[in-house]
């Protein structure tokens, strides 16, 4: 089934589409999401005469690791030491299956622990067909500590971030983000005089999409002409703590019942009562490295390094920006300045706009967003609300145990599943919390319901 | 107007208010240094763009060029040796394997240094103390600790 009619039927029965994914990856043990098979090949090695190991991984390294461990899968089979590897960054000129493959939800290691092992096993054998694998028993890199192969770099001040990468004739962006969430462009005063501040490149306006940028020789030029405009905005929202508690909070009755096991109101009704009540807040993930992108775009080729988590989302954004197909847009991840779940969504990622900037320049431009930016219009992740009833038998042992989870809209931080969360309204790991929490107890009449809050 | 950044001396054409921080990153290629919170002016700096002014830790995301024409800017690319061998600070970073995203190393790794040079014995409350300058979101706060307690181990 397509995509788009996965997500009709969610959208028609999303309690059931909210259940598939948890049978899919919602496992009772904690063990971390795999996100199925990746595509054929996944991850790319070479090796020079002199025995230096290339490897370009399939996914970003955010600072968890991911790139030691996937160099450690690799040598496992290929044999040779880590001090060996020298680790690229993944890049769609090099193999890299981009639209598939993120690095989110602790997925990287568990997702790409075979197709490593055979990259590493093909070259070994020099054959294109992998050979069999060296039993887990034989291994003796894999589980065990080693060095992080990104950490000399990032130790010594080498290490390039995507807001390191420096371009020749590179500008700066800049773009403005609305006052309020969810406010529309209403027009834009203040041209000329950005215009003719020194430095300046082109001011960018686009009131369909509400786009406002500016493209400067200097980063403080750009900021200069950005704060000599003045748009106006309609509309949208202020919303505040308050507002949110009241919007996510567990109601009465109703909800997504997502699994029975046993008679749950006979068994509340029968034992000693207990309830507990938890909320979390509103989370700004806040990575140190603010969104930021470098975009080189010329009428022939299209090269965008990213701070991203999702370079095929990401991918998909800057062709559609771009009017031009995505196979036509190369991506580089370099090293990512943290991300927390921030960089995963299609919301408030600037590589668009840089496109934009570039495109309307004719020059690579740098835009990384401000941290006020981030703070106000960076994606969060909803708030939640719990309540756990549970009741205790004649022993005290735990006979039934009801988990109610109301959140908002997750699509922002997790678009991996962002569309059935969307037809939910669900943040689907605060369901998959309520799942686990009562799955902890399997003796027990248990229920775990989620209820859908309206996400703005 | 001229600079001395990590030893050596450089010319550049820039006006006298432009951030330090911008000087470092684009004119001179110098991106050890980060920006971080844009706030470093208001007094709540996040300090990922900390360097050595003179030795002591600089937010260059709040200081205009001009005011460190005749003095000493050490950057994070300063503390490498000339043959290539890390800082003994740095090299205490390494065996700790302290960074994780790695963005706010380069000032933690700095503002070590800046510490060391005043308090080469430091107590873990002074090294804590010192390094609740630099801001970490992935947790590398006991690592860090535990890294330049050990270089002051190494120093002795």
């Amino acid at each position: 089934m397509s995509v788009r009619a996965r997500a009709a039927r969610a959208l028609r029965h999303p309690a059931a589409a909210v259940r598939r994914v948890l049978a899919a990856v919602a496992r009772p043990g904690g063990v971390p999401p795999r996100l199925g098979r990746p595509p054929a090949p996944s991850t790319w090695a070479d090796v020079d005469p002199d025995g230096t190991v290339h490897l370009h991984p399939p996914v970003p390294e955010l600072g968890q690791g991911s790139h030691t461990v996937l160099a450690q899968l690799v040598l496992e089979e290929l044999g040779g030491d880590l001090d060996r590897v020298v680790v690229h960054p993944p890049d769609t000129a090099r193999g890299f299956p981009v639209g598939w493959l993120t690095a989110v939800g602790s997925s990287t290691a568990h997702t790409l622990d075979l197709p490593a092992r055979r990259a590493g096993a093909a070259l070994r054998e020099g054959r294109r067909r992998a050979p069999a694998l060296r039993s887990e028993s034989a291994h003796r890199l894999v589980g065990t500590p080693a060095p992080r192969v990104d950490l000399p770099a990032k130790t010594s001040g080498a290490a390039v971030f995507t807001t390191d990468v420096r371009l020749p004739g590179m500008l700066h962006g800049a773009v403005a983000t609305p006052p309020r969430h969810g406010a529309v462009l209403a027009g834009v005063g203040g041209l000329a005089r950005a215009r003719a501040l020194p430095g300046v490149h082109a001011v960018v306006v686009d009131e369909r999409t509400g786009f406002v940028g500016v493209a400067a020789a200097r980063p403080r030029q750009a900021a200069a002409a950005l704060a000599a405009l003045d748009p106006s905005w309609t509309g949208g929202s202020t919303v505040g703590e308050e507002d949110l508690t009241r919007a996510v909070t567990v109601p009465p009755g109703g909800g997504h019942v997502l699994q029975v096991r046993g008679d749950p109101d006979a068994a509340l009704a029968a034992g000693r009562r207990l309830r507990a009540e938890y909320r979390t807040p509103m989370v700004a993930a806040d990575p140190p490295e603010p969104p930021a992108a470098v975009a080189d775009v010329t009428p022939s080729a299209v090269t965008v390094h990213a701070s991203t988590q999702n370079p095929g989302l990401l991918r998909a954004g800057v062709a559609r920006a771009l009017h031009r197909r995505p196979s036509g847009v190369r991506v580089v991840v370099p090293w990512v300045g943290g991300s927390f779940g921030r960089k995963h969504g299609h919301l408030g990622d600037p590589a668009a706009d840089a496109a934009r900037l570039s495109a309307a320049t004719g020059h690579p431009v740098r835009l990384a967003w401000t941290r006020p930016q981030e703070l106000q219009q960076g994606p969060k992740r909803p708030p939640t609300h719990h309540v756990l009833d549970a009741a205790l038998g004649p022993d005290g042992d735990l006979v039934a145990l009801q988990h109610r989870v109301a959140s908002g809209d997750g699509s922002g931080s997790w678009p991996l599943t962002g569309r059935i969360a969307r037809a939910a309204d669900l943040d689907l790991m605060a369901v998959f919390g309520a799942h686990r929490s009562t799955a902890a107890c399997p003796t027990c009449a248990r229920r775990p319901r989620a209820y859908r809050c309206p996400s703005r | 107007m001229g600079l001395s950044v990590n030893g050596g001396r450089h010319e550049v054409d820039v006006p006298a208010d432009e951030p330090l921080l911008d000087v470092l990153r684009e004119d001179l290629a110098l991106t050890g240094t980060k920006p971080g919170c844009s706030a470093g002016a208001r007094g709540a700096g996040c300090g990922a763009c900390t360097v050595l002014v003179d030795g002591g830790p600089t937010l260059s995301c709040a200081t205009a060029v001009a005011a460190v024409v005749g003095r000493q800017v050490t950057t994070v690319e300063g503390l490498t040796r000339p043959d290539g061998r890390p800082h003994p600070v740095q090299r205490a970073f390494l065996d700790e394997q302290v960074a994780q995203c790695g963005w706010c190393t380069p000032a933690q790794v700095l503002t070590a240094v800046a510490l060391l040079d005043g308090a080469p014995s430091p107590t873990p409350q002074q090294v804590r103390a010192a390094l609740d300058a630099v801001s970490c979101r992935c947790g590398t706060q006991p690592r860090a600790v535990a890294a330049v307690l050990r270089a002051a181990a190494a120093g002795r």
